[in-house]
């Protein structure tokens, strides 16, 4: 149907109102999803990654908050530690309810491992699924921290 | 702070390189102009390889999909609008253009309920003034989204004022009879067939011919009578057409859910 809308212009478009939608879904100041996105690009880029590499990694970086839209705002506000256990359960599974979303939509299944493993750590104690160093996709790696410098400016 | 956290949170070779980013001066800031650069080259290299591009179609699924997902009530709901604006716009004899306008205006027609907070969404009982004041506020904020993104802007209209009434009694703005867009007057009539044929948190979902029968009693009132009339001669089809995309989403939710249990 939108065959006269195909044009890259509009695609772009499209892409920048998912990144206001995901940044205005989670209440942050308007720059935050747009400044992982980009840094986590950059960063792909100074390791050496492929053109194709780092789109995956900047749509990645949009969309790997997807499982936590249908939660409510004070899962979003509050620091995880303060959070009712039920909730921080759900808090937890994020990760694997936007895997599970992205894996649903065509194309975007290449996004899955990225998105899954967005916060795990280094040393291990991270989540879902506890992997250390290398084992963690280095797009994985290199997400949690573009989030972390975004947050911080 | 990066450096404190490098071997427990993050591995040395990925903070090196954001380090010497950093040195350099070269971590990207934001501003807006450098950002559409950005998604414009992302776009060119696209997923998962340069053969098979994102069509429009398929973005416009992943807002939409996003957007429904706020309101557990809501699921498919975009998509249906679309179908179903389309399906009038070819009663009302529109062009091609004002078409494809309803079509991917139809999918991000709700871009603004993302701002409203869940525990409004989902209230049982009635809504306290303030708690209204976010409903009547989302078609605004969705139109504003739309509105900052140049390629977008052509669909500020249908999200903004689609919430209008016939006789002046909507919001955000209380327009009456025709200087409501005819795009919002028909994204109006879709959204509230819809949203009648669905369930809600406060009610069950009403029948077809029920639905019908009350768009029929608000022509004139809510709807302007030409896009009423239009909706009302929708081939049956149309609206198989846009339950098809209900059914197909049930099915992929009952996929999803032993999973979700078992975690």
């Amino acid at each position: 149907m939108t065959g006269r809308h195909a044009g890259r212009a509009f695609n772009a478009g499209l892409l920048e109102a998912l990144t206001e939608v995901m940044g205005s879904a989670k209440d942050y100041s308007c720059d935050h999803g747009p400044m992982i996105a980009m840094l986590s690009t950059e960063i792909g880029r100074e390791m050496g990654l492929s053109k194709s590499e780092c789109s995956q990694l900047f749509f990645a970086a949009v969309l790997q908050d997807m499982g936590m839209v249908d939660l409510a705002e004070d899962a979003w506000e509050n620091p995880v530690s303060e959070l009712p256990p039920g909730v921080r359960a759900r808090v937890g599974l994020h990760p694997v309810r936007s895997e599970e979303r992205i894996r649903q939509i065509p194309h975007l299944e290449v996004l899955a491992p990225l998105v899954r493993h967005h916060h795990e750590w280094w040393d291990g104690i991270g989540y879902p699924d506890g992997l250390d160093g290398s084992a963690i996709p280095l797009g994985a790696q290199i997400l949690p921290l573009s989030d972390t410098v975004a947050a911080l400016r | 702070m990066i450096e404190r956290s490098v071997g427990t949170e993050f591995g040395s070779e990925v903070a090196k390189i954001y380090l010497s980013l950093e040195r350099g001066g070269d971590v990207p800031g934001y501003d807006v102009t450098s950002f559409r650069h950005k998604i414009l080259r992302v776009t060119e290299h696209v997923l998962p390889d340069e053969l098979s591009p994102l069509s429009s179609d398929q973005l416009l699924g992943i807002v939409s999909n996003l957007i429904d997902t706020k309101d557990p009530y809501t699921g498919g709901h975009s998509c249906r609008v679309a179908v179903l604006a389309v399906a009038v716009a070819d009663q009302l004899g529109l062009d091609e253009h004002m078409k494809v306008t309803l079509w991917a205006g139809g999918y991000l027609h709700d871009l603004g309920k993302l701002g409203v907070p869940l525990r409004v969404l989902t209230k049982k009982s009635k809504l306290t003034e303030e708690e209204f004041a976010y409903i009547r506020a989302h078609p605004s904020d969705g139109a504003e989204i739309l509105d900052s993104i140049p390629t977008l802007q052509h669909l500020t209209t249908g999200a903004r004022y689609r919430h209008e009434r016939w006789d002046g009694s909507g919001y955000p703005e209380g327009l009456s009879g025709g200087h409501i867009p005819m795009v919002a007057q028909t994204m109006a009539v879709c959204d509230a067939y819809d949203a009648m044929t669905s369930r809600r948190a406060y009610r069950d979902a009403r029948a077809h011919a029920p639905a019908m029968a009350e768009i029929a009693r608000c022509s004139g009132v809510h709807f302007g009578p030409t896009v009423a009339e239009a909706f009302l001669s929708v081939p049956e089809e149309a609206f198989e057409g846009a339950r098809a995309v209900e059914l197909e989403r049930k099915a992929t939710y009952k996929r999803e859910r032993p999973q979700r249990q078992a975690v």
